[in-house]
């Protein structure tokens, strides 16, 4: 427990000074903003790939895992673009791209959520456990 | 049968614990029933994973000793279902396969996690047919990760395993993880 509550406090203080570190280079408070959104977006899709990789295949699980993973990269790319855009002043058709990643992303998360409304479904066993609060107070009842 | 009975009573004595059932072949449908209705008849309800015997072959056998399947929430692990998809039918849940650990685990903890009682049991048969599909460095995982859940649950965890001599030495390793042995 010890040894969870130190990891917690050190990735914390890496996390204050990098925004701390970012918002020193980084004069623009947008630019600042979109670097750290960045990071964090980097940081999740990791995790997220880190994670399916340890499920087994085929499950629903590492489905849901892979959607979501997809949706990250399509939200990071999003954020990548439109940081491209602040930084050498985009204009017109080049900057819609980003749109289309934003988009594509939500899509990804209609899948996604379809399949945890499955995993939902499959793993949810309230039917059976209404059935057993019966049994049990059937019970009671006869001591 | 005394033995075994002496053995089950060690149980009854805990209210949470990780054991490890060592059960001949001969008599392991037999024990597993046992094992069961001793639980069930004091009002402890619970979930049988099943491996090695599909859920129906099951359901008969306990019927048979009327023990109150409401009481029990199945996961079949070994019954094919077409595709190998997960089904959940309104008595059970079909896994499709004893190589879905992942699946198992996830069915585990939300079935053990909607039971309303404080008292609660899970009955995992067996240790054994996961070898048969599984490596025994993924089932050595596997049953840490099952204990550890088990502890976290504060449930009565029941690990079936059968006497065989190739799994001795994974039977020797587990030990570490349980609180109590049976013989039986």
């Amino acid at each position: 427990m010890d040894k969870e509550r130190g990891k917690f406090w050190t990735a914390l203080i890496c996390v204050l000074f990098g925004v701390f570190g970012l918002i020193k280079v980084i004069p623009e408070a947008e630019l600042a903003i979109k670097f750290l959104s960045l990071t964090f977006g980097i940081v999740a899709i990791i995790w997220a790939k880190r994670a399916k990789a340890s499920l087994s295949p085929g499950t629903l699980l590492k489905d849901y895992t892979s959607y979501f993973m997809n949706a990250l990269i399509l939200i990071v790319s999003f954020l990548v673009w439109d940081t491209m855009s602040t930084l050498f002043y985009w204009e017109g058709a080049i900057v819609f791209p980003q749109y289309l990643f934003l988009t594509s992303s939500f899509l990804v998360f209609v899948f996604a959520s379809y399949k945890i409304l499955s995993v939902g479904r499959v793993f949810g066993f309230q039917p059976q456990i209404k059935q057993m609060k019966k049994a049990l107070k059937r019970k009671t009842k006869k001591e | 049968m005394k033995k075994d009975r002496k053995a089950l009573s060690k149980l009854n004595k805990l209210t949470d614990y990780v054991a490890l059932a060592v059960v001949d072949a001969n008599k392991y449908q037999q024990t597993n029933t046992k094992i069961i209705a001793e639980l069930t008849k004091q009002n402890i309800p619970g979930v049988y994973v099943t491996l090695n015997r599909p859920y129906e072959n099951v359901k008969e056998m306990l019927k048979k000793q009327k023990i109150d399947l409401d009481k029990v929430i199945f996961i079949d692990g070994v019954t094919k279902t077409a595709g190998g998809e997960i089904t959940k039918r309104a008595d059970c849940l079909y896994i499709g396969g004893p190589k879905s650990l992942s699946d198992i685990s996830i069915a585990m903890d939300q079935a053990i996690m909607g039971i309303p009682k404080k008292d609660k049991f899970l009955f995992f048969d067996s240790l054994s047919t996961l070898l048969v599909f599984n490596d025994a460095s993924i089932v050595l995982k596997f049953v840490h990760f099952l204990a550890g859940k088990m502890r976290i649950w504060k449930v009565r965890g029941i690990i079936i395993s059968l006497r065989r001599t190739k799994d001795k030495e994974l039977i020797e390793l587990l030990k570490e993880n349980c609180d109590v042995v049976l013989d039986l």
